[in-house]
């Protein structure tokens, strides 16, 4: 592939409030340029609002942003519908209502509020394979720093377990490393993005051998992380030509249904 | 070829990733793929093996004869030989220390360490601290190894403001501690932000910041994507600067011809 023209499936950007700021959209639009990003999936500002365990209210501005930064820039931006599954079962379906099949979205983002082991997650699943949108789910495997209830990688195979019929993205390859790949390596409806810590060497060619190029996304993590050196996970693996655009585009291309 | 002196790599085996360029030869060949004209390298060995002299004597016999490689030997000051085995290493080539005190269980406040800063920097070497190996959220269950605190290092590079420190592996939010003190540089392996080199520059100016790539633990294309900055955001002579320039002053330029 001579001309770059990669897409991104992990991103936040770093403004609460649902109105999205001019200045930041700038810089994100200058990145992806720089770095060939065509592009973006959007998965919420999880981190500038809300916390772990982000109300109603909170949700509801993050989603209305990412649909206004979708509205704005639609050529460079999709989103992600942000939900947290311990609120009420009306609000999560509503919410996916307004953001997903009227807003555009094109799929559900789940992070560290409830484990994904968890029952409540069953009626966003269940609308989830009604509309045939996939769900990226946060998880890790930590020694240090574990934040509220987080999933590991075990626990999305249990989600994924549960709901086969659902297309699930684990997110974070370098925090799920080995353990987290073989975990879900059985189970053909799971994915998983290339972010997380750092780029440690080999860790690509491993998520390949064991689960094939076909289900892995590249995903940087910007704004907490930089285009530049996510994508140089990719590009600085040995891959065919074909594995490393199946990982940089034609895969999140497959599962963001883009027209050519 | 313009410069690129990387400031921080490894040899050898580390029991808790596949190393794949694991020996000089393998990884001067890696390196210089990529435009590397000048590599500090350690032997990665020494960090775990009972006495780190194991690592720094297969590192010697293995350089090659040409000065690609700048040879960093790694200390333990809590050995009762720490002070004759840094002798000896300064004889065989050393041009750089690296130190441990998470790995070796010390801290950067014990007397031994001033010693240790002392008897480098008499010899003209640099002092390179490695505030972790890997990301402490990912090790190994049975070995949980807190990183070095920024703040230490800090306390250090002050109370000895003639001797150079490098900072390895220092994370991004770790910098601001180490920001604004003359004799202490960090390099990028582990530095990342949205933009990181123009918000690294941000914090600790152009003189102090330098490239590692921490090879061959990181994929070294992603790292050095680091230096591959939007257009009009980064000069050339900055670039120029944390390419190859600070890393020369923090070796000491004037101990060029030292080996
Ligand atoms: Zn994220």
């Amino acid at each position: 592939m001579s001309q770059a023209l990669y897409i991104d499936f992990h991103t936040h950007l770093s403004t609460p409030g649902p109105e999205p700021s001019g200045e930041e959209l700038a810089k994100a639009e200058r990145l992806a340029q720089t770095y060939g990003i065509v592009k973006i999936v959007l998965l919420g500002n999880v981190t500038a609002q809300g916390g772990p365990n982000p109300t109603t209210a909170d949700i509801k501005d993050l989603n209305t942003q990412t649909l206004a930064v979708m509205d704005k820039l639609p050529q460079l931006f999709t989103g992600f519908c942000y939900l947290n599954p311990s609120h009420p079962e009306e609000f999560n379906i509503a919410e996916i209502e307004r953001c997903v099949v009227t807003g555009g979205m094109k799929g559900i983002k789940l992070w560290i509020a409830v484990k994904a082991t968890d029952a409540r997650l069953d009626h966003i699943m269940a609308r989830a394979a009604e509309i045939g949108v996939p769900v990226l789910h946060h998880a890790w495997y930590k020694q240090t720093s574990y934040s509220y209830q987080e999933s590991n990688p075990a626990e999305i195979a249990h989600l994924a377990r549960r709901w086969p019929q659902v297309t699930l993205v684990t997110a974070h390859l370098s925090g799920c490393r080995e353990r987290g790949i073989t975990d879900i390596a059985e189970l053909p409806n799971v994915y998983i993005d290339t972010s997380g810590s750092q780029p440690d060497a080999g860790m690509v060619e491993y998520a390949v051998k064991r689960l094939g190029a076909e289900r892995i996304l590249y995903g940087s993590d910007w704004c907490l992380r930089d285009f530049g050196v996510q994508l140089g996970r990719v590009q600085g693996a040995s891959l065919s030509e074909a594995e490393r655009n199946l990982i940089l585009y034609g895969n999140a291309k497959r599962l963001l249904q883009l027209d050519e | 070829m313009k410069s690129l002196i990387d400031t921080s790599v490894f040899v050898g085996n580390w029991p808790f990733q596949p190393l794949k360029e694991n020996t000089c030869a393998t990884l001067k060949r890696h390196l210089t793929s990529y435009g590397v004209t000048q590599a500090w390298v350690a032997n990665v060995e020494a960090v775990l093996l009972p006495d780190p002299m194991y690592g720094n004597e297969t590192l010697f016999t293995e350089l090659p004869s040409d000065p690609f490689f700048v040879p960093v030997v790694i200390i333990n000051p809590t050995l009762a030989t720490w002070r004759a085995d840094l002798q000896y290493c300064i004889a065989q080539g050393a041009r750089a220390v690296k130190i441990l005190p998470n790995y070796h269980q010390y801290t950067l406040d014990e007397p031994v360490v001033s010693e240790l800063v002392q008897a480098a920097h008499a010899d003209g070497l640099t002092l390179c601290v490695q505030m972790r190996i890997t990301d402490e959220r990912a090790h190994h269950p049975l070995m949980k190894v807190p990183c070095v605190p920024a703040a230490a290092l800090a306390a250090l590079a002050k109370q000895h403001p003639y001797a150079r420190f490098l900072a390895c592996a220092v994370f991004h939010a770790e910098l601001p501690r180490l920001a604004g003190i003359a004799n202490v540089w960090a390099e990028l392996s582990h530095v990342e932000s949205m933009e990181t080199l123009v918000t690294a520059l941000q914090v600790m100016g152009d003189d102090h910041l330098v490239f590692g790539s921490h090879s061959p633990f990181l994929y070294f294309k992603a790292v050095q994507a680091k230096l591959a900055c939007s257009p009009g955001t980064v000069s050339e002579q900055t670039l120029d600067k944390v390419s190859y320039a600070n890393a020369q002053t923090l070796l000491g330029s004037d101990l060029n011809n030292h080996r």
